[in-house]
């Protein structure tokens, strides 16, 4: 059991080692994060180095009001957000329409897949729908929180919530046909 | 509540979900840690150099007790003199004046028998100065105005820096065989050839047949005795001749650097100081920073004949920072050149400032100087004299001391400065009082500069030279007419940033 407290106040000190220590301990975590942010692996490597640098230069800011991980976790969101903003390849799809009406869907299905076959379904949405609906049903910040973070309205971030998720419902059920017809049509 | 059943299911799914990233994302976060941490002691460093320095002065300034023998204003040395004496009927005895109203008041006399009627109410203050002016016959010195011998620099051509293979060795005999190292390893020293002065002289013809010469070197045995697969020599062959060119490239590239650019800045304590270089070598502390007390008196003048003295200048901030370029020579020798702006500074006591009119008779510009500010004499306040020149400096910077990690160098040079501005304050004998007048300072400066830098880091892209650092104006402060043997002195630490280092 790694005792983060005094992995925190090694890293202060400037030690190499304690450094690499934490790295080696969230970097797994981080970069699924990162994963999902993203639509490539190099670009998910490129927020996670940018996230621990980040994290290593202002970790003198951590109140030890929380886990380190949270901490963490946070800094590497925010990282990945400023990193779609900042990206060219990213910047064009991450605009947001204004909110209109949108049917409201009850659908709750169970989702069979793998988390890895289900973060490959979220990063095939727009880039906008993906990074709403990671902010909201996965980090579960509230749609004002959102709409803070990304410079929209709360409506707007509602809608567009909505509609990522209800895209990605008709892909998970649409995969769960397609595994059934496999193993139906398996000797 | 249902919609959250969804969430939740995501939420869990990729809560456990971990993926390992590839190796070099931790050394590449390693890298630009290591590099915020240099950079920031990039920037410190100077700053925090400058810093010592102006304790170190201010810490020793604390503890440096100025002597009044060694009184230093600048002084305005009266050329003629009138008797300034406005009551006709009075007459003088023993520096006190007796008018028909029978009041009496004190007398002070300057150097050329000029004085002044001062007010009683002074008479105390008065009396010390003239105890203290009949106690110092030996007050005043000539400056000595014998120029300073410069020491040539021995310009002799620098070591080749490299050797290429001669014959002889090649003629060395064989004793018997013996287990040569692998070819891999050997890189053979390459000597310049007799004929030949500089690398840029060696041509490809030399360079084959040294290559030739390397290889009989190093299989004399293996050729004569042992057959060989031609493949074998073919490799070692490339690989001597890759070394080979490795090597001429690094030393080319090392002596045919073009010019490089960097950041300069020095801090420490300036001061204006008499006397040849010699004498301020040779003597005490005390006199390193200080100035030689007023001029003898004439002989004409009488022992009692006495005037204000102005209080010591004392030594304060001197800085300076500005670009350069640099072209290294040769292996040893560079030059540079550079643009500084530069400051001196010295202080001194003050009594009360007047915001008045007063005519001083024996000014430098003219025989009249309206003034529409002064200062007293007296222990009121420190008024700062500075001095703000734009300089042009030029060095030689010679690499004594050979170290991979912290090489020492000696920079050795001259300066042309400009000066920009000035608050300088001047005495005036006749008045007793501090004026200022630009005009009796000398606006161009020459100044030699030396110093011992030692190279505290290099990278590819950029260096740091930092050490102490030695100036003397080799000009005179003020105009000839005025006054001489007056010269700006700088001691402090100098540090230098250089850039595009290769």
């Amino acid at each position: 059991m790694i005792d983060h407290y005094k992995l925190v106040k090694d890293c202060l000190k400037g030690k190499r080692e304690a450094q690499r220590q934490l790295y080696e301990h969230f970097a797994g975590e981080m970069m699924a994060v990162c994963y999902r942010y993203t639509k490539s692996s190099e670009d998910a490597e490129d927020v996670l180095q940018d996230g621990f640098v980040k994290v290593f230069t202002h970790l003198h800011q951590y109140k030890a009001d929380g886990p380190i991980g949270a901490w963490i976790r946070r800094i590497m969101v925010n990282t990945a957000i400023n990193y779609l903003k900042k990206n060219s390849r990213y910047q064009s799809e991450l605009s947001f329409s204004d909110p209109s009406m949108h049917p409201v869907y009850f659908d709750n299905p169970e989702i069979h897949m793998q988390a890895k076959e289900l973060a490959d379904l979220i990063r095939q949405l727009p880039p906008g729908f993906q990074t709403i609906f990671n902010l909201h049903a996965v980090e579960g910040f509230t749609h004002v929180e959102i709409g803070q973070m990304m410079g929209i309205n709360e409506g707007t971030s509602r809608s567009q919530y909505s509609r990522a998720r209800a895209l990605l419902i008709s892909w998970i059920k649409k995969n769960d046909i397609d595994s059934k017809i496999e193993s139906y049509a398996r000797p | 509540m249902q919609d959250h059943d969804f969430e939740k299911q995501v939420h869990l799914k990729m809560e456990e979900m971990k993926i390992l990233p590839s190796e070099d994302v931790w050394e590449k976060v390693e890298l630009r840690l290591h590099q915020k941490d240099r950079r920031r002691w990039i920037i410190w460093l100077p700053l925090l150099l400058a810093g010592l320095s102006l304790t170190g002065y201010w810490v020793s300034n604390k503890f440096h007790t100025p002597t009044k023998k060694h009184s230093a204003a600048l002084a305005n040395t009266p050329k003629t003199k009138q008797l300034h004496n406005d009551k006709n009927s009075s007459s003088i005895k023993n520096n006190e004046i007796t008018d028909v109203d029978n009041k009496t008041e004190t007398a002070i006399f300057n150097k050329n028998q000029q004085a002044a009627i001062i007010n009683t109410d002074h008479k105390n203050t008065l009396n010390k100065i003239i105890k203290n002016h009949q106690k110092n016959t030996d007050a005043g010195e000539q400056p000595d105005n014998q120029p300073i011998h410069k020491k040539s620099i021995a310009g002799s051509y620098p070591d080749n820096p490299y050797k290429l293979w001669s014959n002889k060795k090649s003629q060395h005999p064989i004793a018997q065989p013996e287990i040569l190292p692998s070819p891999k390893h050997i890189v053979p020293e390459i000597t310049q050839p007799e004929n030949k002065t500089a690398i840029s002289d060696i041509t490809e013809q030399d360079l084959l047949v040294q290559q030739q010469e390397a290889i009989n070197e190093l299989f004399p045995i293996i050729v004569k005795d042992v057959p060989i697969p031609v493949n074998t020599i073919n490799t070692s062959l490339l690989i001597v001749q890759k070394d080979l060119n490795k090597k001429i490239l690094t030393k080319l590239h090392e002596t045919n650097r073009s010019w490089q650019w960097g950041l300069s800045i020095q801090a420490g304590r300036s001061s204006i100081a008499s006397g040849s270089l010699d004498k301020l070598f040779g003597g005490t502390q005390s006199d390193f920073f200080a100035m030689s007390p007023p001029s003898q008196p004439n002989n004409n003048i009488s022992p009692s004949a006495v005037y204000k003295e102005p209080s010591p200048l004392k030594p304060a901030t001197g800085f300076s920072a500005g670009v350069f370029v640099k072209k290294q020579l040769s292996q040893k020798f560079a030059v540079s050149i550079g643009l500084n702006y530069t400051l001196y500074s010295t202080t001194n006591l003050v009594g009360l400032k007047i915001d008045s009119s007063l005519t001083l008779q024996n000014s430098f510009a003219s025989n009249r100087l309206s003034l529409d500010q002064f200062y007293r004499v007296g222990n009121t306040g420190r008024h700062t004299n500075t001095y703000h020149f734009i300089e042009l400096p030029v060095f030689l910077q010679t690499r004594l001391i050979r170290s991979r990690k912290m090489p020492l160098y000696w920079d050795l040079g001259f300066s042309v400065s400009k000066l920009l501005k000035s608050n300088a304050l001047s005495f005036d004998y006749v008045s007793g009082v501090y004026y200022k007048d630009n005009q009796q300072l000398n606006k161009t400066q020459f100044n030699f500069i030396t110093g011992l830098p030692v190279r505290l880091f290099s990278t590819r892209k950029l260096a740091l030279q930092t050490g102490p650092e030695f100036r003397y104006g080799l000009s005179n402060v003020v105009k000839p007419e005025t006054t001489t043997g007056k010269h700006f002195l700088f001691l402090g630490l100098k540090a230098n940033l250089l850039f595009g280092n290769k």
